[in-house]
């Protein structure tokens, strides 16, 4: 159980500074949507560079910052997850549910974040054909796998209380 | 479910009580209490063996199948 410890310790820390890290994102993308003069620093962000703070840069960065703000949740449901399995809770309703609710958090992150900045990009005019490891595939596989857990938990947990009942 | 568990019919004619029966095949009362109210979802052949030669009866005297309506 000690990589349960060890992950649970990197999740909380990871945790903790996301959430400090929260306030200050808000503050700064909050003041970037509502000013209108231009901006001089570039923005890096999911792996766009904005250099023109326009109106699509603006729905792109409301876009993203709404995606962080979906894995954090998906984040804070993990570390829940984990404390259950600490607590040698494994085959239970919670377990299913917060399965479920993780794998789609992590579909609407790859949705949120990926869509606007595709759009971003076109807008831009940036149109090019990638082909390779792509980040917006990865997270939806990632949240169906999530969902395909929460089945197999789902499955387990009816196993059990058949061993359960069987005298 | 349409197997009916007979086990208290069994345990009046034989006189014997249920905390005794528990107590013989080594089990806990809950478990046996599982059994008698038809809870159970499977039955161990050793568990029934144990109840066969207890109750000196059959398998059939135990259970029976009744078709749902």
């Amino acid at each position: 159980m000690i990589k349960l410890y060890l992950l649970k310790a990197i999740i909380d820390f990871v945790w903790i500074i996301a959430l400090i890290s929260v306030p200050f994102l808000l503050i700064f993308v909050g003041y970037l949507l509502i000013i209108n003069e231009p901006f001089d620093v570039p923005i890096n962000m999911n792996g766009i560079k904005i250099t023109v703070l326009d109106l699509n840069a603006k729905i792109a960065l409301f876009f993203v910052t709404l995606s962080y703000l979906l894995l954090l949740h998906g984040l804070y449901l993990i570390k829940k997850l984990l404390r259950l399995f600490q607590l040698k809770i494994i085959f239970d309703n919670k377990i299913i549910f917060y399965f479920n609710r993780i794998g789609n958090l992590f579909i609407l992150f790859g949705f949120v974040s990926g869509i606007p900045a595709f759009f971003y990009k076109v807008a831009q005019g940036e149109i090019k054909i990638e082909i390779g490891a792509n980040p917006f595939l990865y997270l939806i596989s990632l949240g169906l796998f999530f969902t395909v857990l929460a089945e197999v938990f789902k499955m387990g947990k009816q196993l059990k209380e058949e061993n359960e009942l069987t005298i | 479910m349409p197997i009916i568990v007979n086990l208290d019919v069994m345990l009046a004619k034989k006189k014997m009580r249920s905390n005794e029966l528990a107590e013989r095949m080594g089990i806990t009362t809950a478990n046996l209490s599982i059994l008698k109210t038809g809870k159970a979802k499977a039955i161990r052949f050793s568990t029934l063996e144990l109840i066969c030669e207890i109750l000196e009866c059959q398998p059939g005297d135990i259970m029976e199948f009744v078709k749902d309506k």
